[in-house]
């Protein structure tokens, strides 16, 4: 393990050092704004009847995220991208101050779709600050309240949220030479999906009366109710605590809920199916579509699904825990699988606010990680977030989102990420419904009404728009096995007579603890930190897939993933004839592919921003207020 | 006997530290509706997860009440009646909320739409529009920071004071609930809303296109 970046090495134990003879090892390099400017006129001289690069000022914005395209349509491509974050979150702020026993139940609120995942990473944060190790049936509950969670958000991104971009009623307004090809072309996996044509799982993609969305939002009614027979409620369930959970199991719980869940057995076939249908047409229909989106895989996931043998919720075994989960943690840079370690993740990690609404911080509470590894000043348990509204200015400050990297890499987060890295790193436990090949992931889906299935995903020669797609459409699949995995070694639990599902715990009055919960959203990498003193939390941070995705660009100019992936696509949609009609399919379909999710970034809204505060909230005192 | 729906959009009642919210719950908890069997709704999720519930509740309500802030440019503190008269929407405009209310984010107007394609609304549905001022949250929460950061100590949050123009939020909230459940459509005050009175979406992705340009040619 190396970093190509931070000056920190690591000796034979994995142990992490700065690299001695650096003055000032995370310093950086700030691009300023002439070189911005520089930037912005070779954008112009590549673009002829660029007379001048004038943004758009996209003032008064009312949703929670804005993304800016500079194209040119005489040559299709993209020039220029910004990405904003437009409303400030501010749990950070909130949880400051607090009981940590409150951590769970209100950072849940910061996603109005996903609250579950992060009322958990707070438990497990909690939980490692002050030590707490939840019995083997409570990590094992988690485990299948996360599943519940990724097979609810995982179809609605892909028929409710994408969907729709492949439906015949875009493809047919936007692409109709691409309509008409797929008319006629023909299905591959009719067998697993009943479609005959790929112009027959379009028209039922078709959003709001398509049988595939349908048959979707059906299915995210099954998985939360679910995840309501374990947890009781959901969204923003309220019995996940640090040490576990707080619901009562039995035999018949988990009957019921392995008789919800059996649908999605032939349901992953079939999204695996009509997926790859789809995808592969496209690049028949036109080869451009490799381009949509591309970026080169760079990516961070912390794993999820604890192993009940393993998990201790201590730093200093993380490593060790980390990779016995049921998705292996991991960094891949450039498409090469770097570490799996939670440790030299959590050492990489940086966030910087010189393109974002917010102060610098100066203080250094933390040099070293528990284990004495380097930490940087600009490490999430180093960060004190302090808002400071102001206009937009491209050149400096445009988004309320920070920008997270690693190794001072940009990089991309998704339930793609969890498929990619666990199958490059070969290091999930021992199962027989899934398997990692260091090349791919292969799990076996269980016969209902279809037969059984071999499902295999391997590492795609292109990383694009459709790549994470297909990704996520195979993540249904490997979501579902491990929850059997999960759902068995709950069932061998109760037999066993286990039936504590929760550590007591005390909160200390003295001392300073931290912690921080590794985990991911149906959207992928999650983490939360904590500091408890004095018993309240002195400093909360929450980091999520949509800041790593959505985030502005970093103080030395490289660009976020939605602003490099935008950038990268040509521009295929061919049914306009002027600006008037230009639908932006193109771009809309790179930005979906990350599944965003803006609430998690954003929330509130502060004066001096010329936004107001009553649409965009998910929960924080919010609607009312 | 009627059985009424109190939905309140956005609302949560475990945050302390901002009252408004907590004051409203406690007081609507308390309301008095002799004759109306009526059920307080969180709906402090997407729009999706709500008509779910709907469908799936096998209590058919007579009457909904929703009661959410909304920005219809009204003088801070407003607070105004409103029945909902639906109207239609193209497939396209109704997706289009829907992918909002899929990335997470909660709105009243996006609930009335999705909701009303969804055929959840009875009949009667009165809206409770607050106009709260821009900054409210983002204020008390700077201002919580910067009590935090100027102590230079950790303390826990105490609870903020209700304020006056707050408290007047709140009992005029109230008491409209109180007409809206008791007397629905027949509720003295009620502006119309319709479709076209929705605030408009935001659009996602605002693409700048270079000036002058003239296609080369046709891509297929």
């Amino acid at each position: 393990m190396c970093f190509q970046n931070l000056p920190i090495f690591f000796d034979e134990n994995g142990k992490a050092h700065l690299k001695e003879g650096v003055a000032n090892p995370y310093a950086y390099r700030t691009q300023t704004i002439g070189e911005r400017d520089q930037v912005l006129a070779q954008i112009a001289r590549n673009n002829g009847q660029l007379r001048d690069v004038d943004f758009d000022p996209v003032t008064r914005v009312a949703g929670a995220l804005a993304f800016h395209s500079t194209v040119n349509l005489q040559d299709r491509r993209v020039v220029d991208t910004a990405s904003m974050a437009t409303l400030f979150r501010g749990y950070e702020v909130i949880l400051r101050g607090r009981d940590p026993r409150d951590a769970a139940f209100i950072s849940s609120r910061a996603c109005g779709v996903c609250g579950g995942v992060h009322a958990t990473a707070s438990a497990l944060c909690v939980e490692m600050a002050l030590g707490i190790k939840p019995p083997p049936l409570g990590i094992v509950m988690r485990n299948l309240m996360l599943s519940c969670e990724y097979l609810y958000d995982n179809p609605l991104h892909l028929f409710i949220l994408a969907g729709p971009d492949f439906s015949e009623a875009l493809v047919r307004d936007t692409n109709p030479e691409v309509w008409e090809k797929a008319r006629v072309a023909p299905a591959r996996f009719t067998a697993l999906h009943g479609y005959r044509t790929v112009g027959d799982i379009m028209t039922d993609l078709n959003p709001l009366t398509g049988k595939l969305y349908l048959e979707a939002l059906e299915m995210t009614r099954v998985a939360r109710e679910a995840y309501v027979l374990l947890g009781g409620k959901y969204p923003h369930p309220e019995t996940i605590v640090p040490g576990g959970v707080t619901t009562t199991i039995t035999t018949t719980t988990l009957s019921e809920f392995y008789l919800k869940l059996k649908a999605f057995f032939d349901y992953s076939k079939k999204c695996i199916g009509i997926w790859d249908d789809v995808y592969d047409f496209m690049y028949e229909a036109n080869p451009q579509y490799r381009h949509l989106g591309e970026l080169p895989p760079t990516m961070v996931d912390f794993g999820q699904w604890d192993h009940e043998d393993h998990y201790d919720a201590t730093y200093k075994n993380c490593n060790a825990w980390g990779e016995k989960r049921w998705s292996t943690p991991g960094s891949v840079v450039n498409g090469k699988l770097v570490t799996t370690r939670l440790t030299d993740l959590n050492v990489g990690l940086e966030e910087f606010v010189e393109h974002s609404y917010y102060e610098k911080w100066t203080d250094y509470p933390f040099k070293t990680d528990p284990l004495g590894n380097p930490i940087s000043p600009n490490h999430p348990w180093n960060k004190t977030t302090i808002p400071r509204p102001g206009q937009q200015n491209w050149k400096e400050r445009y988004s309320w989102a920070c920008t997270p990297t690693w190794d001072r890499h940009t990089f991309e987060a998704g339930a793609y990420a969890r498929v990619y890295i666990s199958a490059l790193a070969k290091k999930l436990p021992k199962s027989e419904y899934v398997e990692s090949t260091g090349k791919s992931l292969v799990f076996n889906l269980a016969k209902d009404k279809l037969p059984q299935l071999r499902a295999e995903w391997k590492v795609p020669p292109v990383w694009n728009a459709f790549e994470r797609n297909r990704a996520r459409a195979y993540a249904v699949g490997f979501n579902m096995m491990v929850t059997m995995e999960n759902w068995v070694r709950a069932q061998d639990l109760l037999k066993r007579g286990e039936r504590k599902v929760s550590t007591p715990f005390k909160i200390p009055k003295s001392g300073r603890h931290i912690g921080v919960g590794f985990w991911g959203a149906g959207r992928g990498f999650l983490a939360h930190w904590c500091v408890i003193e004095k018993g309240v939390l002195a400093n909360y941070q929450i980091s999520t897939p949509s800041t790593v995705n959505a985030c502005p660009r970093t103080p030395w100019g490289e660009q976020g993933a939605y602003e490099r992936a935008v950038l990268n696509t040509p521009i295929i949609e061919s049914n306009f004839k002027d600006a008037k009609d230009f639908r932006g399919i193109d771009i809309l379909r790179a930005i979906r592919s990350f599944d965003p999710c803006m609430p998690c970034t954003t929330h509130t809204m502060v004066e001096g921003a010329d936004r107001v505060v009553t649409r965009e909230v998910t929960t924080c005192a919010c609607g009312i207020g | 006997m009627p059985r009424v729906a109190i939905g309140l959009v956005g609302y949560y009642q475990f945050i302390r530290g901002y009252p408004l919210g907590p004051e409203l719950r406690e007081r609507l908890d308390g309301l008095a509706a002799p004759g109306c069997e009526v059920t307080i709704h969180e709906m402090n999720w997407g729009p999706i997860p709500i008509v779910q519930d709907f469908q799936a509740s096998p209590v058919r309500y007579d009457r909904v009440v929703l009661i959410g802030a909304v920005d219809r440019g009204r003088e801070a503190g407003a607070v105004t009646p409103r029945l909902w008269l639906g109207g239609a929407l193209e497939v396209m405009a109704v997706q289009n909320r829907v992918f909002e209310a899929v990335t997470g984010i909660i709105s009243l107007d996006n609930l009335l739409v999705i909701g009303a394609h969804f055929g959840i609304w009875p009949k009667e549905l009165v809206v409770i529009e607050v106009q709260l001022s821009d900054n409210s949250i983002g204020e008390l929460v700077i201002d919580e920071l910067q009590v935090n950061h100027d102590k230079g100590e950790v303390s826990i949050v105490g609870q903020y004071p209700l304020a006056p123009e707050a408290r007047k939020v709140v009992d005029d909230t109230v008491e409209l609930a109180r007409q809206a459940v008791a007397l629905g459509a027949g509720m003295p005050g009620l502006v119309p809303l319709s479709v076209e009175q929705l605030n408009p979406l935001a659009k996602v992705c605002h693409n700048q296109l270079i000036e002058d340009c003239v296609l080369r040619s046709p891509i297929n």
